[in-house]
Order: structure tokens, then sequence, then C-alpha cells
């Protein structure tokens, strides 16, 4: 019987400096990967424009207000749904459902503010009312999105990888549902012929306003708020006795329960902060945009982009903002080639799949180590002690 | 939920007339839910109550329809073929959830070489090799360097959507291919010599027949069924039995199944464990990708995310069916028909009111996966040694 | 046994090393056809190394291991060749046979497949179409038949082995290497899981091996077994060979000495207690699991002051047991009445969690101590405060920190400081090995590991102990430390529930002993009514007569 959870075998290296070294090797190998998909594209024929590569993915993202603005634009929301990974890690879970609770919490949120609080109520549309309420609702919205997998897990062990994929393709359902169409979408304003696919502007009185009103549109205050709750999930994970429970039930949920701790509510709180944490990053998107309303589609591949997000930041909360950041240039550069360029987008996702694929491979990253450090053996060879 | 326990409530004994309670009682707790939740729509928007027994009518008609069940056939066959295939890895101790994005390199790889060679037999084939080859790819990973197996499946489906929306990007446009030809359909009354003894079969010949022809009406036609499919839904469902035969009457079926309880036990019998996996992995990618190529030589294009959740369902369907291929069989074409019902509910005319929301209709497959996950997950039992990389070193 | 004839395996001067720990230094020896040879050796002396070198598992440092090809496939002495063992699947072409003390069986495959796997029989071997690889299982149960008349094992080759008993289990396994035409077996602790009855069985099996020519390695940390059945005897210390022995020539404690490589000493104090309260009551307690009774009208009592021990086969309702007295099981029907300290009133175990039924003074050790004991990649600090999680009050009470008792927090934040300091003490106390508090207890010892479980249970001052398998794996120093620790526990007057498959273990602490049998107690005798004969016949049949 395994006695532990989900674990990436990052996760049991050796280390922080090893760890970085993996990390380092990881995305080298993801780069060079890129580079001969690069050259076999060639050989067929498709030669992808690299100065128009550059230009917008590289130049237009770090030498422009627009560009670096952008990075801390998705930094915010990919922070968050990388915690949401990295918590359920911790956990021993694997929440891939970030995708579903990060539309849940954005679409609930924005009917709040936009639809269910009458604008014509002046007692309640007041910022310090409506931004935390909203806030709130989508954190809440998505963590009931992510209570149900946590709920299906500990009572019924369906593993939450599927239940969380299914999840996903509901969610994207019941957005289709509750502002897809003219026709049967309750939140959609039905006077205008194209407002489907999205809800009513929110009100004004719940979006954040941006910190530096000079410099950029779309740094707001949510940034902060991100960040101070991933200090916040730092310090819950290792010094408070909730966090103890959790990685307590990550590492050996027997065990954990052999000393008392009740695994499946751990779980289930697991899953549900997670869940909160991911639908919390689709609202402040929302409250953020400079268009804030909800459409279908918002939220691009950020769910899935915090697996990687939360990898490269070793599940440490410190570690994903700095890998945010890295990763929010990668979104900004998408953006920047799908509006300035005809060079497919997908192609950085592919880079941020294959980061995963790597970061997941710590063996491949310890043969390279292995090689520049011949002399070095002991450190990295496993001393296993012969137990029997 | 214990079966024993639900049983002793059923008022009937006796062993068949229980099973036709519950047919029965099943088809009720159905239609009843989608007759109130219909009424409801419209009573809303101010109509009037629809008949109920024409309503009981008309459902039968729609869910017992031919059509409907040859669209299961159609639309189970590429989650049966992803589950039948995740049982052969899963079965060699190695979980692949990437089946998904296997399925999607299947179905964009048939779409792309039969384009190329404007030859679907050589775009099937190449379909299937490149899902192999993707096999090959976590296989390597979980299995030669040890990676953690729901990570580097994720990662693959992750990739699979990233390159396929890149190469349709480049090579077509954003979204789709172009339309491809597809395969021949196999018309059986129209064979040499036997044809039209077979066609003398048709129950519609018989509808104008009195009472005869309106029992007719009520039962599918299974001539119907399994005529008028494409060469490569028959090949597909040949798979099938042979595929339950290697894995459970074969030496090397009983080879893999020994890796997945206990590599260590297989290992000190001399079988060459890494080996076997890799066999598995790749065969089962093989699977998903076919399921995926008839997704794709079905739709007669490559869309982007074309196979939206079917992988899934196709681990789903294979959990459902304890790990065996029979069992993976018979869920993957169960949910296979909820996806046809999901099709087939809203184009029949009084079943639905037009108000009613598509999108929870299209939720049906969705949600009855996820209470079969709730309801059925603890009584599996799946392979002991799963989801562990084999190390000779470790015991 | 016939030592003028030439070696058929012969060891040189082998050595293997894991990181800086060396495991083998400079091993040599030989086997004869035809011979028993005992390996002997403490737990961690090297044996398992040596074993998994001969299986071709561990690749050797350096040395070089030689065999006789001859004799290995037809009987005919031709003189040794040197080989390099790189896979198990090579040593069982020259025709080494290997039985783990976990059996490498597929517990959901019959009989027939798992001794024919790898060599499976199919319907036609010369031809190259599908019969290729159809399974033929007439033939193969045929086979088994044959085999299993000739060496006198019955087997049904069309049973599930999950269904069988161990000792048939076993019986399998040595089935499955005489199947592959093994000539040397080598069997690592088999009469470790075996009942008495069992273990006669084994033995008469190897003589009748021994007779038809096989040879057989028997590697044991038992002394009494080698001496009743091997033909020579060598003993193995701290990964070296220290003597090679006659059975003929020494009795049992000249082995111990040369296995420990000092005296055996027994300081175990055993205080007279005169007023024993009852502490523990189990009334007709009955456990299912998927409809199969696993434990059958249960009822004892246990009091303080008292070790009660249950003895048994491993398998017979005791793991169940231990893990319903602690609420990881939850018991089909019955009630458990437990007095926690200073109570008249009895409790009922039966509607508490495990954190309540902790808290109320009952502490547990655990049969596998890195499943339910320890968390692998926590620290010692971490580990230890899995017993204190809930209870901070009485953490500070372990370290008797009275000045900071103000500061005694109850909130949400975990007392790092405090953690700390338990862990050190229990350090201190238990002589754990370990550099500090922060170390990752996966980079312990077997021994040290169970010694943080034991101090962080015991350092809680419990009233009542359930220990199961105290002292698995561990080597005879640990193993005496816990046991002065259990009886020291007794003495100040809490009790002890001692399961332990260890019969000698069993027998040296406990006061008052059950014997469970297919999930019964079949006996309940007192310390000085035991009898060894009349209780293994209890263990393994359920009947002993009063």
């Amino acid at each position: 019987m395994s006695t532990s959870g989900l674990q990436v075998g990052i996760l049991k290296t050796k280390g922080i400096f090893n760890s970085l070294q993996i990390i380092f090797i990881s995305l080298v190998f993801s780069f060079l990967s890129l580079m001969v998909l690069y050259f076999i594209l060639l050989t067929f024929g498709f030669a992808l424009p690299v100065d128009a590569l550059f230009k917008y993915g590289v130049y237009q993202v770090f030498f422009t207000q627009d560009g670096l603005s952008g990075i801390l634009f998705w930094g915010g929301p990919l922070i968050l749904t990388a915690l949401a990974v990295a918590i359920a890690f911790q956990g021993g879970l694997f929440n891939i459902g970030g995708q579903g609770q990060f539309i849940i919490g954005g679409l609930a949120g924005a009917i709040w503010a936009a639809s269910i609080v009458p604008k014509n109520l002046p007692f309640l549309n007041f910022p310090l009312f409506m931004v935390p309420t909203t806030m709130l609702i989508g954190a809440i919205f998505g963590g009931i999105y992510g209570f149900l997998p946590g709920y299906m897990r500990a009572k019924y062990e369906a593993h939450e990888v599927i239940t969380t994929i299914l999840l996903n393709i509901l969610a994207l359902n019941i957005a289709q549902y509750l502002v897809g169409s003219r026709t049967y979408s309750p939140f959609v304003d039905r006077t205008k012929v194209d407002a489907y696919g999205q809800t009513e502007l929110i009100s004004k009185s719940a979006t954040l306003s941006p910190i530096f009103p000079a410099f950029s549109q779309s740094v707001t205050y949510g940034l902060l708020v991100t960040v101070l709750i991933a200090v916040l999930m730092y310090f819950v994970l290792f010094y408070t006795r909730l966090g103890f429970k959790i990685r307590a039930v990550g590492l050996n949920k027997h065990a954990a329960e052999a000393n008392g701790i009740k695994s499946d509510r751990i779980t289930i709180i697991t899953m549900t902060i997670s869940g909160a944490l991911a639908g919390l990053a689709g609202i402040l998107l929302v409250q953020s945009s400079s268009v804030p309303r909800y459409s279908i589609g918002i939220e691009g591949t950020l769910g899935f982009d915090g697996i990687a997000v939360s990898l490269i930041g070793l599940n440490n909360p410190f570690g994903i903002i700095l890998a945010a950041f890295f990763f929010g240039f990668l979104q900004q550069a998408r953006l920047n080639l799908d509006t300035s360029t005809n060079i497919p987008s997908d192609l950085i996702f592919v880079f941020q799949a294959l980061v995963v694929l790597f970061v997941a491979a710590p063996y491949l990253s310890r043969i390279v180590i292995n090689k520049f450090q011949r002399f070095n053996k002991t450190q990295i060879i496993e001393i296993k002690e012969d137990s029997t | 939920m214990d079966i024993k326990k639900i049983n002793s409530f059923v008022p009937i004994k006796g062993k068949y007339s229980r099973k036709i309670f519950w047919f029965l009682f099943l088809y009720e707790l159905f239609t009843l839910s989608f007759y109130i939740f219909n009424s409801v729509i419209i009573v809303v928007n101010g109509g009037a109550l629809p008949d109920i027994l024409g309503y009981h009518y008309q459902m039968w008609e729609t869910i017992f329809a031919t059509r409907t069940l040859s669209q299961t056939l159609i639309l189970g066959l590429p989650i049966v073929l992803v589950a039948v295939g995740a049982a052969f890895n899963e079965r060699s101790g190695v979980i692949n959830i990437g089946v998904e994005g296997v399925m999607l390199v299947g179905a964009w790889g048939s779409v792309y070489f039969t384009w190329v060679f404007n030859n679907p037999f050589i775009g099937v084939l190449g379909g299937i090799l490149i899902s192999g080859l993707t096999g090959l790819v976590h296989a390597f990973f979980t299995v030669t360097l040890k990676s953690e197996q729901i990570v580097t499946g994720v990662a693959i489906n992750l990739i699979a959507l990233g390159l396929t929306n890149t190469l349709t990007t480049l090579i077509w446009r954003p979204g789709r291919s172009d339309p491809i030809t597809t395969l021949p359909i196999i018309d059986i009354y129209s064979l040499p010599v036997l044809g039209p003894y077979i066609g003398l079969l048709r129950f519609s010949r018989y509808f104008g027949v009195p009472v005869l022809g309106d029992i007719l009406k009520l039962i599918p036609d299974p001539l119907e069924l399994i005529n008028g499919h494409s060469f490569l839904i028959y090949f597909a469902v040949l798979l099938l039995p042979l595929a339950n035969i290697f894995l459970f009457k074969t030496n090397i079926g009983l080879r893999i199944r020994s890796i997945g309880e206990s590599p260590h036990t297989a290992a000190t019998a001399g079988i060459p464990v890494r080996k076997y996996q890799y066999f598995a992995v790749i065969l089962s990618a093989m699977f998903a990708g076919l399921g995926g190529t008839v997704l794709a030589m079905e739709t007669g294009l490559f869309q982007e995310n074309m196979t939206l959740g079917q992988g899934f369902i196709g681990l789903v369907a294979m959990i459902f069916g304890n790990w065996t291929i029979l069992g993976a069989i018979a869920a993957g074409f169960f949910f296979g028909y909820f996806y046809a019902i999901s099709i087939a509910l809203p184009t029949t005319p009084g079943l639905l009111d037009s108000s009613v929301p598509g999108p929870l209709i299209r939720s049906l497959p969705f949600l009855i996966a996820l209470f079969a996950l709730a309801g059925f997950m603890g009584k599996t039992r799946p392979p002991k040694a799963i989801g562990k990389a084999y190390d000779p070193q470790e015991e | 046994m016939n030592s003028t004839s030439q070696p058929i395996l012969k060891v040189t001067d082998v050595s293997k090393s894991f990181g800086s720990v060396q495991a083998l230094k400079q091993v040599s020896f030989e086997i004869f056809p035809g011979e028993i040879l005992a390996i002997l050796g403490e737990n961690g002396a090297g044996k398992s190394t040596l074993m998994k070198i001969l299986n071709g598992l561990y690749r050797l440092d350096s040395g070089k291991i030689e065999v006789d090809r001859g004799w290995f496939s037809d009987g005919t002495p031709q003189g040794l060749d040197p080989v390099f063992l790189e896979s198990p699947k090579q040593t069982l072409d020259i025709g080494i046979g290997m039985v783990f003390q976990h059996f490498q069986l597929v517990e959901s495959f019959t009989v027939g497949e798992n001794i024919t796997l790898g060599y499976e029989f199919v319907r036609d071997k010369s031809s190259s179409g599908y019969q290729r690889i159809l399974m033929d299982y007439e033939k193969t149960n045929e086979e088994i038949m044959r085999l299993s008349n000739e060496f006198k094992l019955p087997v049904d080759p069309s049973k599930k082995v999950e269904d069988l008993p161990v000792g048939i289990k076993q019986r399998v396994e040595i089935l499955k290497q005489l199947y592959r035409q093994a000539n040397l077996l080598i069997l690592d602790e088999p009469t470790a899981v075996l009942t008495p009855l069992e273990v006669d069985q084994l033995f008469n099996t190897m003589a009748s091996l021994r007779k038809s020519g096989k040879s057989i390695v028997f590697i044991s940390h038992k002394l009494k077994e080698p001496l009743h059945i091997a033909d020579r005897i060598i003993v193995i210390r701290k990964g070296e060979i220290v003597s090679e022995v006659f059975p003929q020539n020494v009795d049992e404690s000249i082995l111990a000495n040369l296995v420990v490589g000092r005296k055996l000493l027994s300081r175990i104090h055993r205080e007279l207690i005169k007023s024993k309260k009852l502490l523990l009551a189990v009334q007709s307690l009955n456990y299912e699991m998927n409809d199969v009774p696993i434990i059958k009208n249960l009822e004892f009592e246990l009091r303080t002051g008292e070790i009660l021990g249950v003895a048994g086969v491993e398998g017979n309702g005791q793991t169940e047991l231990s893990m319903i007295l602690i609420g990881l099981l939850k018991e089909t029907a019955g009630n458990i009445f437990y007095y926690s300290k200073n109570n008249e009133v009895p409790i009922s175990l039966n509607s508490l969690s495990t954190l309540n039924r902790l808290n109320s003074g009952i502490g547990f050790i655990p049969e596998d101590r890195n499943l339910h004991g320890l968390i692998d990649n926590f620290s010692i600090a971490e580990n230890v405060w899995l017993a204190y999680h809930s209870n901070v009050e009485q953490a500070h009470q372990f370290i008797k920190d009275n000045e900071n008792r103000e500061s005694l927090n109850k909130g949400y934040i975990l007392p790092k400081k405090l953690m700390e300091d338990i862990s050190k003490k229990i350090i201190k106390a238990y002589d754990i090995k370990a550099p500090n508090s922060k170390i990752l207890t996966k980079n312990l010892s077997g021994g040290n590991q169970q010694k943080v479980i034991i101090g962080r249970e015991l350092s809680k001052t419990p009233n009542l102990v359930i220990a199961s398998q105290p002292t698995r794996g561990v080597d005879i120093g640990v193993m005496e430390q816990v046991h002065e620790e259990l009886i020291n526990l007794r003495n100040n007057g809490s009790g002890v529930l001692l399961i332990s498959a260890d019969l000698d273990e069993v027998l040296k602490l406990s006061d008052r002993l059950i014997v469970m049998f297919e999930g019964e107690i079949v006996a309940e005798l007192s310390r000085e009514e035991v009898e060894l004969q009349k209780l293994s016949l209890l263990m393994t049949t359920g009947k002993g007569g009063k």
C-alpha cells in the first residue's frame, strides 16, 4: 500500500539548491524541445518569423509600458491559480479543476456585482461594501466548486483528477447557460442584440482601482491582495496547525489518521480552500479588467497554467510569486503574438506544458546534474540502507 | 449503496421480473424527471401542460429509436476504445491521464494524413501511428524516467492541445481543418447475392402490417443498427473482443496483468517489466488514438479541442468497468448512449420546449459520469501496484 | 551432507556498500551439492543484501561469484565458472531459485498462473500464429499436479492464491522455483510467517529436497531452526562472516553469542502489582469485511499493571483488533469500555473518534511504522508533534515548562519552540541516533524510527498502550530497550495490550495471554499456565484442550 497521496518528484528532492537546479534544467529542456519543434516545422516548410517572435514576444513585453503592466496584470491570477494547485499538492491532491473553479468564481462574482445587487440603490453601491462582497462571492462559489471534488474524494474515493476535469467541462456548460445565449440565459442583457456571451458590466463600485493611475490602467489593488494572500498561505501551510494537518495528510494519510487527524475532513478543507483561491483568481481578474465583466473564454488557460507555475515555484507561495510573473510574461507574449502577428500563440502554451512535463521528471535533470558534478556523486545518489 | 438492500425493496420476486421492474422504474424516473423539468419551464413561460401519456410515448420512441442507438454506437465507440486502451496500461501499472491528449493527437493525425495523401485509409493508419508515438513519450517519462504518472499525463494533455492547435493554425486556419475525404460507407442491403435477402428482414418493411407494425415501430431494428457505417466502425468494433482475448486469455496478457499487480513478482519470474509496460502504454495509446480517429472521421474534419472530455469519460468508463475489457466496453457504450440521448432529446419535437437550455442537456453525460464515480468508485478493485514506477532496487 | 565433493557455488571476497554504509565486507563462502546451508545473523547484519546479490537484484562492488554450470544443468560437476549476476532472470536461468520472505506471488492469480508465470504453457509453442500466445490451462494444471506429486507438495492449481493460507502460499513459491528447475533454493526467513506445524512441514519438505539432490540456503535470525535442519551454519555480523560452524558442535547459547557478539542479558524486572483495576473491557466484538467475518465474538479484559499478550499466527484478526481499538476500523458489533485515569465510570469507545481515544490516554504503537506510525517526509520534531497536535497542554506537561505556561497557546499557530523541545527530550531519552530534531525520519534507520514512535507514545504517559509488533525489524539492542520500556510502563500501573507474532516476545513480557485463531479467542492463559506444545497447537488448530 502506498503511504502517501500524490507526490511530485520535485517535492522529494533534497534541498532548495538541488530543486532550483532541476527547475533550471527543466526550463532549458523545454526551450530546447521548442527549438526542435521549430526546426521540424521549418523542414515542413512552415517558417516562423523569428524576428517578429522576438519583437512582439519579448521586446514589446519588456520594453513597453503595456507589456510590463501586462506581466503584472496576468501574474496576479496566475499566483492564485498556482496557489490553488500548490495547497492541493501539499495535501496530497492534484486539483486540475482550477479552470472550472476560476470560471465559476468569476461568473458568480460578476453576476452578483452586475445583476443581483440593484445598481440604483446607493446605500449598497459603495466600494467598501461592493469590492469585498464581490470578492467573497467569487471565492465562496469557487470554494463550493472545489468542495465538490473534495467531498467526492473523501466520501466516495473518486479520484479528484477525473472529477475536476468533468467539473471543468460542466463549468463551461454552466457559463454557456447563464450568459451564453439571448434566448435562455438569465443574466444577459436581452435588450441588446449582441450582448450574449458575457455578463453586464459590473457595478463601478465593485471594480478595483489601479495602483498607478498614471502608469497603467490595469495593475490594480487586486495584485496587492493577491500577494498578501500568497504570504498568508505560506503562513497557513508552515506555521499553523491546519497547515500541519494538511501536510501530514498529504504526505501520509494513514499515519495522519492513526494520530487522530481526520483525513477526510482535511481533504475536503484543502480542496475547498484550493477552489476558493482559483475562484478568487477569476473574480479578481473581472474586477481588475478595464472592461469589467465576465465574458465566456476570459479564463484562457489560466487555470491549467497554475499547474506549471506551482511546480516551478516548488509548491511554495514565495516561489510561486516569482514563477507567476515569469508566466505572466509568457501570457502577455501570447496576447501580443495573437494581436500583432500570425504566429500561433499556442506555441507558448506548448512551452508551458513542456515545463510541466520536464519538472515532473527530476530524474532526467539529475542525469544532467550528475554529468556536471561527477566528483560529487554522494550528494546525488540516494543512500539506501539495507532495511530488512 | 448496496444492490442487495435496494433489491429487498422491490415488490416483485423472480430474477427476470425484477430486471423488468428495474428497467421500467428507471425509464419512468428518467421520463418523469424530464417531463417535470420541461413542464416547469413551459408553465413559467405561460404555456399549457403537455399531455403526460403522449409524452411517455414520445420519449420511448426517442430514446429507443433505432437512430439513437445507432448514434450510441458511433458516439460511444471513441469512449469505448479509450476505455479498452486504458485498461491495458492501467493493468500494467501505469496510469495514463494523457489519453484525452492522445485521442486528440489521433484525431488530428488522421485528418492530417488523409488530407496530405487524400486517402482516408492512410489517414487512419497515420493517426494510430502518431498516437502510438505519443504513448511512447508517456512511457519514456513514466517508465524510464519514473516521473509522477498523473502529472506527466496532464502535461501530455496540455501539450497535445497546444500542439494540435498550433499545427492546425499553421496548416489550415485557426480553429479547424479543411474537410477531408471520409471512409466509404458499407451498405449491407446492396451486397451482391445476399443483400436483397437481408433486406427482407428490415423492420420498416412491415410497418404497414396491423398490430405487428405498431409493435415493431417501438423496437429498435438491429439491422438498421449495424448497417450504414463506415469501414472504420466495423474494424474498431471487431477489435474489441480481440482485446479481451488478448488481455485475459493469452500469456502476454497474463504477464501484463502480473506487472500491474506486483512488478517485483513479474521481475523475479524473469519478465522484462519495463518492456511490457512500454508495450502496454503504446498499445493503449493506439487504442485511444483510434478513438480519436473514429471521432474525426465521423466529423469529417479536425476541430480545436474536439475530444472535449471524451478521453476522460473513457477513463471513467474503464474504472466503472472495474479494469476489465468487457466492463469497459459496456460502460463506454453506456456513456455513449447518454451522449446520443443528449443529442436526440432537443431535436425531437414535443420533448423539450425550445426555451430549455441546450447546455444543460449537453451536460447529461458528464453528470452521469460524476454520479457513477460517486456511487461505484469504492466498489472497484484497481491493480495493486498502479501509479508507481517500477524500481528493481526497491521492495 | 557431502563435504568432500566440489562446491557448486563459490562466493569470494564480495563487498557492497550503500553510500557510506558498508553492508558487506569481503564475504566468502561455498555451497556444496545436496546440503542445507544456514546463514544466520541479526536484522541488518547484511543477510538480505547478500541474498539480493545472489539474486542479481544488487550488483556487487568487488569480489566474485563462481558457479558450477554443469551441476546446475544436469547434476554432473564440471568445475567453477565466474558469473556476473545482473538480473533475477539470469540467476533463474542458471538454476538459482529464491523464495522471499514477502512472497513474490500475484494474489489475484491462480496457483497455476503464479507457478508458470514467465514460462507459461501456450496452446502450440511451435506454431507461428495466435496459438502461440493463447494460454493452455489444461496443460498448466497437468504439469503442476505432476510436480506436486513428485515433490509431495499438494496444491490445487486452479485456486486463487489470495484464498490460501500462508503455509500453502510458501509451498506455491517453492513449487514455482522447482517448476523453473532451480537446483539451488535460497529461502529468506521462511519460518517467520509460519505456524509451528507449518514449520515442521517445511522442514520435511527441505529434507526431502535435499534427498533429491538439491541444495538449499536457509537464511534466518532464529537460533533453534538452523540447529535443527542445517548441515552447516555461517554466522554473519555487521556485514562480515564471523564464524562457520556445524550444528552438532554448537548449542543455542554459543550460537547466540556468535550472532550478537556479546552476551544477552535479560534485565526484566517484573514488579508485583497488587491492586489491579479494570482498564479495558471488550464485549462480544465482531468485525466483518465484505461480509467475511474477521473477528468473531471477542471478549477480554485488561487491567492496570498488566501486559496482556495476544498470541497467534499473523492474519488471524490481530491487526484488525488493534485498528478497531484505536478507531481506524469500525466494528460491526460489540462494545468496548475503557476506564480513563481517575475515572470510575467507564467510557464507551465505540462512538469516540481516533483523536478522542488518543486524548483519553491511549497510546498506539502501530504494526507498520512507515504506514501508520511515521510520516517519512516529516522531521523528527513534526513526527513527534503528531501525537500532540491537538493536546498542547500535555506537551507542556511533558517538558515541565511551567514558566511559559501563560503563553500556552491553544490557537491556530504551530508552537515551533515547544515542538523542538519535546523532540529533543525524546531524542535524548531514547538515545535516537540523529544529529538534530529537524532531520527527516526517512533518513533514520528502522530501529531509530521505531524509537521515535515509542518515545512519542510513551512520553504522553498513557494509561493504556496498544502495541502491535513493537519490535518488528529492529535489532536486538533496540528490542531490549523497547521491552524494558513496556515493562516499566506496566510496573508504573498502566496496561499494555501486546500483539506480536514473535512468540518469544509474548512469552517474555505478558502477564496473561490470549490466543487468537481465525478471529476468535481460543484460549486465555495465565503466565504460569503456558506450555509451548499446547500453545503452538492452539495457534495452529484453535484446539488444545483445556
